[in-house]
């Protein structure tokens, strides 16, 4: 029997190493421009967020008082707010928070929602229905107010206001994962599993988690928007971030109290904003196409 | 070592009954089998019959309501997964769908390599090795070994299930269905691959269809069910050539076949089931054929006909002698 | 001669974004009024296809690239769909696999049969319902009247497959397309539906089409067997003929590969190889070469023609005939 070195499985010809699963749904989504183009945007979304220091021209917090209300000129591109504060480096670091919650509190979905679902939908029975009878409940509250109440309780830092969205936002993936892990678990291949005499945890891991996690991928990538828009509404009420700590909801609120006398204030936050949730819109639309689909 | 036994997988009073919305299905009623080592038992019946449930309990992926399941003597009926781990090495499984029964992550070498890992067997290398050969054997190219099972044919796929189900050397397969949905020049390709193997290698089959004629190439022996009850058993060319039971009558003469002066057979009133199957939710009392049956009398409403040695064959009816004429 | 029916070198394909399938590749075949003919063909022969393009029922991205289709003198293909709806249903019956697709859950059974009565407005309401609960008995679904009422659900799909047949039939079609409607059946049931159609085949003065990839079922049912192969015709013959005197070396290997279930047991001899990949370009010469015994080079280069070998027994294929016989027979004989 020839023993293969520990590096790799040496096969007695050179075998061409195929496609993976994962290459081809690439190629899928690669042939939906607009898929790519909010990826691309969403990209450059996040390399702002995280250089926002940089890449900010002015300090978000500080203006000259004089220099209030100006048009958008070659010092500032944006103009300036009410106390002379740069708009540009106040988007930039809105934006910034925005990502801050929105994948903050993706990621504590992503958490919270897939240990739900995955143990609910996997184990099933009374563990099931206890599980998703909580599900039920959390998913009753109207969400908004709960954030509000949560961000009250745990004050207005980021922190906090990350915890408030997240707090009712896992419900939708945590049901999402349980359908998915049920649909596998109920596939032929897993009683294959169990015929071969795999054990359920080996069933978990190897078989029905891969399976399960298209749809995942795609509730998230709609699940960051969602947030944001949270977030906003949250600072728009005047209950999120508080000044000077800029958010889309600021900046927007803000410019509509001037919005007949200088609109610019009104209008690049609102552009941005619209023009960040829609690419990671068409991002998970086209992450849903390619992962639906099963052909080479 | 030890003496093989006489029986490889043995069913003993086997009962199913299911739980659905409409009420209490019993699947199985009363169910004995034998399986011997490298033999080849065919379980023959249309929907209803209870054929795949037999299968699943012989599996051990479904829990008998009643009766025993037992592995070289052991009754492994009540057996948690942990210990039933080494059986299930020695039976394997191969379904009607192979599509569904690939994992779908997984490339056709991971897939056939899985039985070894999951019971340790060999190291990467050697799993691999045995991979290939069993690609060579089955007829899968192999350059095929890091291609996705989607990308095959259902011939081809099949294939590869019979590989990875012969990975860990087993002692017998339970095939369900599984060349039902091939066609017809591929079917061949996989039942020459199947026999071949069992001579090659000596595993028992339990071979399920509702295929009689392929049944019958491939099975020494068969088994007939109709509503969850065996009701004729023998060699193969016992039954098919003189069968005994009403049932396998109607069964054999609806199958259409060429006879040998080059016509077909007939599509004969007489020959034919009249009626419509009678669901499993309610199975007549006494025997199970009599609503269907041309010559059911009282008797066979009051009293379960069981399966009793008539010439050649066991059979489930209480007028099986009247049959049994030359 | 009166052909009920013509189809002369049909050429279907089907685009997609990954590039064409060639379903039907230049089929021709003709029926005879009151004459039975079964399509026989494994997955990817192009026979489902051909029927459905006789009654103009293919999906959106198919094509037709090329061919007629004469029915009743008419050819189907140029038609607009409006008048494709008048024949549909009246002139041209349809059954297909499986029931329960082709049946609208909610709605009565008995009020499905009669449909096409109603649709094609050949008589009253009242007439309509009559003639339902006739055909249903006719077909062999016993208490018409009560199962009239009945919804798809409580039927069996042997019962429902006979209901589909009465609705096939109510309008009293000239021609009966039947596609794969035993598949899904139990044998005990597919002998019963196979029975019926063979009765209304008898009884009716009707012409009918069976497509089925079971060549023993359409031997059983049919006149005249007609076998199917990469979207081509490859043989044709009465089934009588076929039987005893098939010749081209897809039909041998079918029959080589179908199971017995009495007569002597051998082992099988299948076809090598798979079924032919139908999409982008399709090869020069004769399609089943690949898998053929006894090809040549002339296989490769030219597709051979459809031609009568016999009366009525037409053959596509460039191999000698007795050429093929005799190897066959030594095979046999081992």
């Amino acid at each position: 029997m020839n023993m293969s070195p520990a590096a790799g499985i040496r096969l007695p010809h050179a075998v061409a190493r195929k496609r993976s699963l994962w290459s081809m749904r690439w190629r899928i989504f690669s042939r939906n421009k607009l898929a790519v183009a909010g990826a691309c945007l969403v990209l450059l979304v996040v390399i702002v967020a995280v250089f926002a220091p940089w890449i900010a021209p002015y300090p978000y917090d500080k203006g000259n008082a004089l220099d209030a209300f100006t048009k958008p000129n070659a010092a500032h591109w944006f103009g300036t707010d009410a106390v002379g504060r740069d708009v540009l480096s106040r988007l930039v670091y809105s934006l910034r928070n925005a990502c801050i919650v929105g994948f903050g509190a993706e990621a504590i979905e992503l958490t919270v929602g897939l240990l739900i679902g995955a143990v609910a939908g996997y184990i099933g029975g009374t563990t099931d229905t206890i599980l998703m009878r909580v599900v039920d409940i959390v998913y009753g509250f109207p969400s908004f107010l709960l954030s509000i109440i949560l961000v009250i309780m745990l004050g207005h830092n980021i922190l906090a206001v990350l915890v408030a969205v997240a707090a009712t936002s896992w419900v939708g993936m945590a049901r999402v994962v349980r359908g998915q892990v049920m649909t596998v678990r109920q596939s032929e291949y897993v009683d294959a599993a169990r015929a071969m005499g795999a054990s359920w945890w080996q069933i978990l891991r190897r078989y029905v988690l891969p399976n399960s996690l298209g749809p995942v991928f795609v509730v998230a990538a709609f699940g960051i928007p969602a947030n944001m828009m949270v977030e906003s509404a949250l600072s728009l009420v005047g209950l999120g971030l508080q000044p000077p700590t800029p958010s889309w909801g600021t900046l927007i609120s803000d410019g509509q109290k001037a919005v007949f006398s200088y609109p610019y204030l009104l209008i690049f936050p609102t552009v941005l904003f619209a023009l960040t949730l829609l690419s990671f819109t068409y991002l998970g639309d086209g992450l849903r196409d390619a992962l639906d689909s099963r052909e080479g | 070592m030890k003496s093989p036994s006489a029986s490889l997988i043995e069913l003993s009073e086997i009962r199913k009954v299911f739980r659905t919305s409409h009420g209490p299905v019993t699947a199985v009623d009363g169910v004995r089998l034998r399986l011997s080592p490298g033999t080849t038992l065919g379980l023959v019946g249309e929907s209803g019959s209870g054929k795949s449930t037999v299968a699943r309990v012989m599996l051990r992926l479904v829990r008998p309501s009643g009766g025993r399941v037992l592995f070289k003597d052991q009754d492994i009926t009540a057996w948690s997964e942990r210990r039933l781990k080494p059986v299930r090495r020695m039976v394997q499984w191969v379904s009607q769908h192979p599509a569904s029964a690939l994992f779908p992550n997984l490339t056709v070498g991971q897939n056939i390599m899985e039985p070894l890992r999951t019971h340790g067997i060999g190291t990467r290398g050697e799993r691999a090795e045995r991979a290939l050969q069993l690609m060579r054997r089955v007829g899968i190219p192999e350059d095929g070994f890091h291609a996705f099972p989607h990308e095959f044919s259902g011939g081809q796929q099949q294939r590869i299930v019979i590989a990875r189900a012969l990975a860990v050397q087993p002692e017998c397969i339970v095939l369900d269905e599984a060349v039902s949905s091939l066609d017809v020049s591929v079917q061949a390709q996989i039942l020459n691959l199947l026999q071949d193997l069992q001579q090659e290698l000596g595993m028992a089959y339990l071979f399920i269809s509702h295929n009689l004629a392929v049944v019958r190439l491939v099975c020494s022996e068969v088994a007939v069910m109709f509503l969850g009850r065996i009701v004729e058993r023998g060699r193969t060319e016992d039954v098919f050539s003189r069968p005994k039971h009403p049932y396998t009558q109607k069964l054999l003469a609806a199958v259409p076949s060429f006879t040998e002066d080059g016509g077909v057979t007939p599509l004969d009133e007489a020959n034919l089931l009249q009626g419509d199957p009678p669901s499993p939710l309610r199975i007549p009392s006494g025997c199970g054929f009599r609503t269907r049956c041309p010559f059911a009398t009282e008797r066979c409403a009051s009293e379960r006909p069981e399966l009793r040695r008539v010439g050649a064959q066991e059979v489930a009816c209480h007028y099986a002698e009247e049959w049994d004429r030359p | 001669m009166s052909d009920l029916l013509s189809v002369q070198d049909l050429w279907v394909r089907f685009v997609s974004k990954s590039g064409a399938v060639h379903a039907v590749n230049g089929a021709s075949f003709s029926l005879e009024k009151g004459r039975t003919v079964g399509i026989v063909g494994e997955s990817g022969s192009g026979k489902s296809v051909t029927v459905k393009s006789i009654a103009r029922l293919l999906s959106r991205n198919a094509e037709v690239a090329g061919g007629t289709i004469l029915f009743q003198g008419r050819n189907v293909l140029g038609l607009s769909e409006k008048q494709m709806r008048k024949i549909r249903g009246r002139e041209i019956g349809m059954v297909f696999q499986d029931p329960n697709a082709y049946m609208n859950p909610t709605i009565p059974v008995g009020k499905q049969v009669m449909e096409p009565l109603l649709y094609h407005a050949l008589c009253s309401a009242k007439e309509a319902e009559r003639r339902a609960i006739e055909m249903l008995r006719l077909v062999g679904i016993p208490s018409p009247e009560q199962r009239f009422r009945e919804y798809p659900f409580e039927y069996s799909g042997g019962m429902l497959q006979r209901a589909l047949i009465a609705m096939a039939l109510i309008a009293d079609p000239v021609l009966l397309i039947a596609d794969e409607p035993t598949t899904a059946l139990d044998v005990t049931v597919q002998a019963q539906i196979l029975h019926l159609l063979k009765k209304m085949k008898e009884t009716r003065d009707m012409s009918m089409i069976l497509v089925t990839h079971d060549l023993v079922v359409a031997a059983q049912v049919c006149d005249e067997i007609i076998v199917m192969y990469g979207g081509m015709v490859v043989e044709r013959a009465p089934t009588r003929d076929f039987i005893r005197q098939h010749r081209h070396p897809y039909a041998i290997g079918l029959m080589a590969s179908t199971p017995r279930v009495n007569g002597p047991l051998e082992r099988l001899k299948p076809i090598e190889g798979s079924p032919p990949d139908l999409r982008g370009g399709l090869p020069q010469g004769c399609l089943f070469a690949p898998r053929c015994p006894f090809r040549m080079k002339r296989c490769e280069m030219e597709r051979p023609p459809l031609e009568e070998v016999r009366p009525n027994h037409y053959v596509a294929c460039w191999a000698d005939p007795t050429e093929v016989r005799h190897e066959i027979a030594i095979s046999q004989s081992h």
